[in-house]
């Protein structure tokens, strides 16, 4: 189901950021907003995550509301390690395995039974996988505070990838990572994310080609421009 | 290890500077009756210390303002997240503290005696002196809890009781050991003036009472110097116990 964002009408204070905004996003597809700062970008992130009401308007299609993001920050609990970041976000899980490329909350199936050894061990397993697939072998135990700018983006990209929302919300995910890093995260991202709809705020058009995505300009008030 | 040596050598200079003083004041003075030396004092804590009544009334003391301190952590603690999520009763249960903080411990006691045996008063008065001092600092901390990490909880939708243990009770933690830090002193200040007036049986105040009464101001330096390693201890144990939480 295409998720659709109908008439969308947000101003904070006097400032009008989106009017009659109406914006479609295929199920499944990757689409990549971009425009000048103010466009409203984020704000259309956050209406999609559900963390800001529009003024008028409605958006359907979201699954249950349930969205994973990466936001400009990466706002991680700096005080406990990457697994524990991401395992957070994860649920109660059941026993079995968790092999690389399936989001565990979608494919392994989360369920209400008490966590295991087992179940704990391979979600360990699963996440080391995870964190390594984005260079990040070896630090997956490490408090977050330690870890440098470039590190704790991709343990926030990695959250949001493993986490349950079928709808994936990526606002500047590669802030602050080199050119070789950035190449091997959007590779993890375009693995990763096979079959669910991603939309993402960037504004490097070769990001949102490597990613292979449908690249809309926002001019602002609702001024929007589809490109191939 | 090298730091924590120095530390305790400075602190061993520092103890040893200020007995030195107090020695010298009291020589000075010459006269025990005003200024008792060091040397008095000890020999009235050890006079005391062979008797049964200084640990009972140690251990009763101890007993009732912990247990005062006790009760307000456990009040204080969820007033301070009612007032958070409820702005009226926020407003109210702010208004009430800022009371309780203003009057003064004699007027309590006098107002708490009426309703209160005086075996309880001390156990009312360390709580009153200590349930502001929780509040104000906790619901500080709830405020200083960052907005961004809530929403992050939300989009995840994390339950309630994940949020309290990784957003909420990191940011509260710091606010709350310095809110238990403060009220330590404060409740074994007011709780033993409390006891001071209230005379409750096997109590330091009644004691530290006794020894103005009869003029006996080694014992009452004795009672003192009790009462400073008394709560210094009680602190240690507080703030260890919080550590480990």
């Amino acid at each position: 189901m295409p998720i659709e964002m109908k008439h969308i009408k947000k101003s904070y204070g006097n400032q009008v950021v989106l009017e009659d905004f109406s914006l479609t996003i295929p199920d499944g597809g990757t689409v990549c907003l971009m425009g000048a700062s103010g466009a409203g970008k984020t704000t259309i992130l956050r209406i999609l995550a559900g963390l800001t009401k529009p003024d008028e308007g409605e958006v359907v299609g979201v699954q249950g509301g349930k969205a994973s993001m990466v936001f400009q920050e990466d706002r991680l609990l700096e005080w406990l390690d990457a697994f524990a970041n991401v395992e957070l976000v994860l649920g109660r899980i059941s026993g079995g395995t968790y092999p690389a490329g399936q989001g565990i909350g979608r494919s392994a199936g989360m369920s209400d039974t008490k966590k295991s050894k087992s179940a704990k061990a391979a979600l360990r397993d699963f996440l080391r996988l995870e964190f390594e697939a984005v260079g990040l072998c070896g630090y997956e135990g490490k408090p977050v505070s330690q870890l440098s700018g470039g590190m704790k983006r991709r343990v926030a990209i990695v959250r949001a990838i493993c986490s349950q929302g079928g709808l994936l919300l990526l606002d500047e995910p590669f802030t602050g990572l080199d050119e070789v890093t950035k190449g091997q995260v959007i590779r993890y991202i375009k693995e990763r994310t096979k079959g669910r709809t991603v939309v993402m705020v960037t504004h490097d058009a070769k990001d949102a080609a490597h990613l292979g995505a449908e690249i809309i300009r926002c001019g602002g008030l609702g001024n929007l421009r589809r490109m191939g | 290890m090298e730091k924590k040596r120095t530390v305790f050598c400075r602190k061993v200079v520092a103890v040893s500077v200020l007995l030195a003083l107090w020695q010298i004041l009291s020589m000075w003075v010459g006269k025990s009756i005003f200024l008792p030396s060091v040397f008095d004092t000890l020999t009235a804590l050890a006079a005391l210390a062979g008797t049964r009544g200084f640990y009972l009334s140690i251990g009763a003391s101890f007993l009732r303002i912990a247990a005062g301190f006790a009760l307000a952590v456990s009040a204080g603690v969820p007033f301070a997240v009612l007032a958070e999520r409820n702005a009226q009763l926020g407003e109210i249960l702010q208004m009430f503290m800022q009371l309780v903080k203003s009057i003064p411990v004699a007027s309590f006691v006098i107002l708490i005696l009426l309703w209160v045996r005086s075996s309880r008063l001390s156990i009312v008065v360390s709580f009153l002196m200590v349930l502001p001092v929780i509040f104000t600092n906790v619901r500080g901390g709830i405020r200083q809890v960052d907005i961004k990490l809530l929403e992050m909880a939300e989009v995840f939708g994390l339950g309630s009781l994940k949020k309290v243990k990784n957003i909420y009770l990191p940011a509260i933690r710091p606010a709350f050991v310095t809110a238990c830090s403060v009220g330590l002193g404060f409740c074994w200040k007011s709780g033993i003036a409390a006891e001071v007036i209230g005379l409750p049986p096997n109590s330091v105040g009644g004691e530290l009472y006794k020894a103005k009464l009869y003029l006996m101001t080694p014992e009452l330096f004795a009672w003192t110097v009790v009462i400073v390693v008394v709560s210094v201890l009680f602190e240690k144990l507080v703030m260890w116990g919080i550590r480990k939480i």
